[in-house]
């Protein structure tokens, strides 16, 4: 059907389908700022455009709908304000304000989350918070917190209606999206590290432009789509495709009778994988509801979708294992007894047994021996997902010389093409990997996980195919948070000194191992790790780790945000808690007592590294009692813990206000195993091209990585062109895991600037120099754009570059580099939590967080800050409303974003984030780790807050109305 | 698939198209739920019909089946109970384009937005002839499958003295996993409707304020255990929560 729109005041004719979504539409013609988030019930609003001056969602609706009615995208509102010799308007305020805010973090949503709040201030002159976060609530993030976002368009509205001026407007962003820093000295003396620089991609993002995998025409593309298991444990006894294959515009449909056996793990790690192969692409047998049958490649998804439908699957159904306690029961039904199985280390499979783990430190049962007081308890923690908003998406095609390419929102590029080239068949040399901007992966890009179905079917069909997940089949087929179930031990004198800890843990990796061993590493040397004891046990602490990480017919859980340390914290800071409670110690006090110091051994580090033989390493920076008096103090902590009156509530009697904490270490990088490279080289007006394989998946490390790269070549951060990554042309480089971007990849990026600089240098001083001034290069100082000599004198960037590149003597300058750590610093935190709790439901309101970090130096307080309120509100969702559940045949619970509710902009508790600078000495800006640090003390804060309110001892999270309801009686 | 898109602009031509039997017709409303489906069918659109208004007639409020959630909360304010029973059901983009009617027919058990409505006298007035069927009855039938040739036209829902409406979810803005909505009328009548589980929100009691029978309330708690929520824990925190409640709408605070 012919239907007429009128988009951002044009009005063009469109030939539709009358079951095309507005989204469809727009997308097909080019409009890439309304996103595709997967979602049946469009709850995630990354699609939205303004109908009528209102924030619809476009995936919801028919195109045909729209006819009639005024459509704004977000590229009707703004554009780049320097387009050469043409004038343009600009970006719109708010475009302005969430590029300086720190508002973007992925950009997924951004587009979304302007056009809405655009539709308020264009009908609200003076806005409310509460109306900005409604005006907010249709359009989920999962990167922010929402607080960025927030005062983005508060500062909007304040220059619409001229209550600010423009430079008020941009002070007013910056001074409120700032976190509170106590700074070092050291960090003082930078130029750009440090400062709260624009991202380098923000403009591109606002505008919507097409930056992500599938912004790109895809007219001449087959669409692939996945038959996925409805059994949680089976052979495929027969399988026939005839009627599929023979459905008009079906391309190709792939069992596992047509494609090479080849067994992998779909774990982006290095080489090698830390953890069994245990998969392939297409197996004879499926082991959970979402597994994969078969692929179809065909010219439309609809085509698609109906030859799903004709595929016949007869399955021999086999026992299921849905309970980890069950999988290694000597009865149990053996998941994996397949000949091509590769064990690693102790994982054996005949034993449902994934990974296993046995750490013992010290001398734990001596140190139980000389405790006064033994707590043991249990403790669940939930599998949970990622969640990103752009689902996992690939596109992949023959290029001319006959070369694969693969485009995809991965985070780990380099490991995709090294992992995929057995499976596809093909030399690493003819896998190119290009990674787009990446619309949030929080560990779930970390993981091969749909590359190969699109490669697989352009290898049988010889044309691009494009491949997308479902939000419904991201929450059955995607990876997850391990699940774990707990068990610690713990020692206590008198006096408060921790003589031994111990935890058990039996992690559910689902019914593949990847990440398993790695990910349940982290949970005792980071979580268990912190707390070596005081006086004697400083020197020789007592710690006990053992693990099982066991299959189950469940999804594969992986990598996400935190990766163990999370699972790990709860318990840990739950166990602190009921001693402190137990034994009348102040839990702020008790904690610091007992908690690792600066110049101590990371007690882990002698037996336990991801992958390589352990090290010993000392902890150099530790800014955790620091982290703890600033934390006390923004939350008031000494008015209100302890105080009667403090945690009731006038009026209403069943409401009980509580108060909690709970101290976290992470990890930063794997040493002697990642390394990420970098390579710059200088342009003709003495702009530079940063080359990198590390992946931005939306906290900013391409402006971070810029900002080191500037300070070092003494130019703004706008000088340096940032581009990431693409296996063909940037160096390698692990890949954003692990914490390691700002330490490992900005190291390797610092030493790349200063071999550029020194390049610079020497030829400045030879400009400088003449007959009578002999300059020598280690005296020239690069700041402001300028080389300057001692004397005074300068020379621009621009004019080396020139002089390099046109004039004298004439050389690219350039620098390539690459580094690999030989320590992990800790980054450390403290987290505060203040709740109400109804006694009588279990309702619980978290009111406010307040987290206080060490990162080290934080190379830009707005990125950071962005990361620690993003990963404090995914925690919180970890803490009370996230929890993937399955039935008795293995069937998900949640499917979509309303049953796996994640928080809205307009139901947010208060939050605040201090930055607590330490100067570490192994990295050249004196940084840490800060992405994944948020996710670890958000649960047990607030769980402690609970039992602080209301004398409720959960030992499972998420802290669920019932849940609570149960400990208050339990407590009783 | 749909395989047919209409767009009447009067109620007797979207009416003679419902009433084709091939191919299945269905009206459309936000399009939210429709827009998605892999059914075989031809929508009707209703935006033309002009039934997109809040009005007040004598006692009762007229609301126009195809009026956004989003005009409804405008209306009653975000305050009010039906306010935030409606912020509760969706963010403010499924806000702008669901309608009363199609949340009529699409919403379950959890719908904070369908338990308010059940605690109100409300009648669904439907196309042609203007028929009125108590929501009581409408959710009954809508579980057995209804006559898909008419159409609802509005929703007539009487004014009530005072509405009360509190929920119980994981966090502030969750599903409902337990919700209660009262509604108190000038004749001393009361409405109390329970939602948070099922099908669709259960109308637990219609009577004299003096009359409540708690007991009996709590009773419809018995089977509610589902994924979600035990019976247990719904009985229990359901007897707290309708007690406040009652008292927060009858005294205007809570015993």
């Amino acid at each position: 059907m012919l239907i007429n729109l009128n988009i951002n005041n044009v009005i063009s004719p469109f030939e539709v389908r009358p079951s095309d979504t507005l989204l469809h539409v727009l997308r097909n013609a080019g409009y890439f700022g309304a996103k595709f988030g997967g979602c049946k019930k469009g709850e995630c609003g990354a699609c939205t455009v303004l109908l009528d001056g209102k924030p619809v969602n476009s995936c919801s609706m028919l195109a045909a709908q729209a006819e009639g009615h005024a459509l704004q995208t977000i590229e009707g509102i703004g554009e780049h304000p320097d387009q050469g010799w043409k004038k343009t308007d600009g970006l719109h305020p708010l475009q302005q304000a969430f590029a300086e805010s720190g508002a973007i973090q992925c950009g997924y949503c951004t587009p979304a989350m302007v056009l809405a709040s655009k539709a308020l201030i264009d009908q609200k002159e003076n806005p409310t918070e509460d109306e900005i976060r409604d005006s907010l609530s249709g359009v989920l993030c999962r990167c922010t917190g929402y607080k960025k976002p927030v005062e983005a368009v508060k500062a909007s509205a304040a220059l619409k209606n001229g209550s600010i001026t423009e430079p008020e407007f941009m002070d007013q962003l910056k001074v409120n999206c700032m976190p509170q820093m106590d700074l070092v000295p050291e960090a003082r003396e930078f130029n750009t590290v440090g400062k709260p620089d624009t991202k380098v991609d923000a403009i591109k993002l606002v505008q919507g432009k097409s930056a992500f995998t599938a912004d790109i025409d895809l007219s001449d593309a087959l669409i692939a789509k996945v038959l996925f298991s409805t059994v949680a444990h089976a052979r495929i006894k027969r399988i026939n495709v005839e009627k599929a294959r023979n459905l008009p515009g079906v391309h190709a449909v792939l069992t596992y009778k047509d494609i090479p056996r080849v067994v992998f793990s779909s774990a982006g790690q290095s080489d090698p994988i830390p953890g069994p192969l245990d998969m392939f692409s297409l197996d004879n047998k499926v082991r959970f509801v979402g597994d994969r049958v078969a692929f179809v490649a065909a010219e439309t998804a609809q085509i698609a979708e109906e030859a799903l439908k004709l595929i016949d699957v007869e399955y021999e159904e086999l026992p299921a294992i849905l309970d980890s306690s069950e999988s290694m029961k000597p009865d149990a039904p053996k998941l994996h007894d397949e000949p091509e199985y590769q064990n690693f280390a102790d994982s054996n499979p005949d034993k449902n047994l994934a990974a296993e783990i046995r750490i013992d430190i010290g001398n734990v049962e001596k140190g139980f021996t000389e405790a006064d007081r033994i707590f043991e308890a249990d403790y669940v923690v939930p599998k949970v997902q990622q969640a990103h908003i752009e689902p996992h998406v690939a596109y992949t095609y023959w290029d001319s010389d006959d070369r694969l390419v693969i485009r995809t929102s991965t985070q780990v590029p380099f490991h995709a093409r090294r992992i995929l080239a057995p499976v596809l068949g093909l030399p690493i040399k003819r896998i190119r990997v290009i990674k787009p901007r990446i619309g949030g992966g929080f560990g779930g890009k970390q993981e091969i996980l749909i590359e190969d179905i699109a490669a697989h079917l352009t290898i049988a069909t010889g044309k691009p195919v494009f491949f997308e997940y479902t939000r419904e089949e991201e929450f059955i087929a995607a990876r997850s948070r391990h699940p774990m179930k707990i068990h610690m031990k713990t020692g206590v004198k008198r006096d408060g000194t921790i003589t031994a800890n111990e935890m058990r843990v039996l992690t559910d990796t689902g019914a593949y191992g990847c990440h398993g061993l790695t990910v349940t590493g982290n949970t005792g040397q980071k979580a268990m790790a912190i707390y070596v004891g005081d006086g004697q046990y400083r020197k020789s602490p007592n710690i006990r780790f053992y693990a099982d990480i066991v299959y189950t017919n469940t999804p594969p859980a992986g990598a996400f945000r935190g990766y163990g340390v999370p699972q790990g914290v709860y318990p840990v800071e739950r166990q602190m808690e009921t001693i402190a409670r137990e034994m009348n110690l102040d839990p702020v006090e008790f904690r610091l007592k007992n908690a690792l110091r600066a110049g101590e051994l990371q007690p882990f580090s002698t037996s336990w590294s991801e992958g390589r033989e352990p090290r010993p390493e000392i902890v150099q920076t530790v800014g955790l009692e620091k982290c703890v008096r600033l934390g006390q103090k923004a939350i008031d902590w000494q008015e209100k813990f302890g105080n009667i009156r403090w945690h009731q509530v006038e009026g209403k009697p069943y409401l009980r206000k509580g108060i909690g904490v709970a101290l976290a270490m992470q990890g930063t990088a794997i040493p002697y195993l990642d390394m990420g490279g970098a390579s710059i080289k200088i342009n003709e007006d003495g702009s530079f091209n940063l080359l990198i394989g590390a992946t931005d998946l939306g906290t900013g490390s391409d402006t971070v990585l810029a900002q080191m790269a500037a300070e070092i070549l003494g130019i703004p951060t706008e000088d340096i062109l940032v581009y990431s990554s693409d296996t063909d042309f940037t160096p390698f480089d692990k890949g954003a895991y692990a914490s390691s971007t700002t330490y490992i990849s900005g190291t390797a990026v610092t030493k790349a600037a200063q071999k550029a600089a020194e390049r610079v240098k020497i030829r400045a001083a030879s400009m400088l120099s003449d007959e009578k001034r002999v300059i020598g290069p280690e005296s020239i100082v690069l700041h402001d754009r300028h080389a300057w000599a001692p004397d005074g004198r300068s020379i621009s960037m621009a004019e080396i570059a020139r002089n390099s590149l046109h004039i004298v003597d004439q050389e690219q300058i350039m620098g390539t580099a690459s580094y690999v750590s030989p320590v992990a610093p800790p980054p450390f935190s403290a987290q505060f939590a203040e709740v109400t709790v109804d006694v009588e439901t279990g309702k619980l309101t978290v009111e406010k967080l307040v987290m206080a970090v060490d990162s080290g130096v934080i190379v830009n307080p707005l990125t950071a800050s962005g990361q620690i309120e993003g990963g404090m509100i995914q925690a919180l969702g970890y803490a009370v409303s996230e929890e993937m559940v399955y039935d008795e045949k293995g069937n998900a619970r949640e499917k979509d974003l309303v049953d796996y509710h994640i928080f809205r902009a307009d139901e947010m508790p208060e939050m605040k984030t201090i930055f607590v600078e330490t100067y570490e000495p192994t990295h050249p800006f004196g940084a840490k780790a800060v992405a994944e640090i948020p996710m670890d003390g958000v649960a047990p804060a607030v769980s402690n807050a609970i039992q602080d309110a209301c004398g409720a001892i959960l030992k499972q999270i998420p802290a669920t109305p019932e849940r609570i309801l149960k400990a208050i009686h339990q407590g009783k | 698939m749909i395989k047919e898109y209409h767009r009447p602009k009067n109620v007797r031509d979207a009416l003679a198209l419902l009433e084709r039997e091939t191919p299945r017709t269905i009206p459309l409303g936000g399009g939210t739920t429709i827009s998605k489906t892999r059914d075989d069918i031809a929508v009707v659109d209703l935006q033309d019909l002009g039934w997109n208004k809040v009005e007040v007639k004598d006692n009762d409020y007229l609301i126009g089946s195809m009026t956004t959630l989003e005009s409804i909360l405008e209306y009653f304010g975000k305050n009010s109970a039906i306010g935030k029973a409606i912020i509760l059901e969706a963010g403010k983009n499924i806000r702008n384009m669901a309608t009363i009617g199609g949340s009529l027919v699409a919403c379950n058990g959890r719908s904070a937005f369908l338990t308010i409505l059940m605690a109100h006298r409300c009648e669904l007035v439907w196309e042609p002839e203007e028929r009125s069927m108590d929501i009581g009855e409408w959710v009954k039938q809508r579980s057995l499958g209804w006559d898909k040739k008419k159409l609802i036209s509005k929703v007539r829902m009487k004014k009530a003295e005072s509405v009360v409406f509190d929920s119980i979810g994981r966090s502030p803005l969750d599903q409902p996993i337990l919700c209660y909505a009262i509604a108190k009328f000038e004749d001393g009548m009361v409405r109390i409707a329970l939602g948070g589980f099922g099908d669709s929100p259960v109308l637990v009691f219609a009577g004299d304020v003096r009359h409540i029978d708690y007991s009996g309330i709590n009773d419809t708690l018995s089977h509610s255990g589902d994924e979600w929520a035990s019976n247990e824990y719904r009985k229990e925190a359901g007897e707290v929560l309708v007690r406040r409640l009652v008292d927060l709408a009858t005294n205007g605070k809570e015993g």
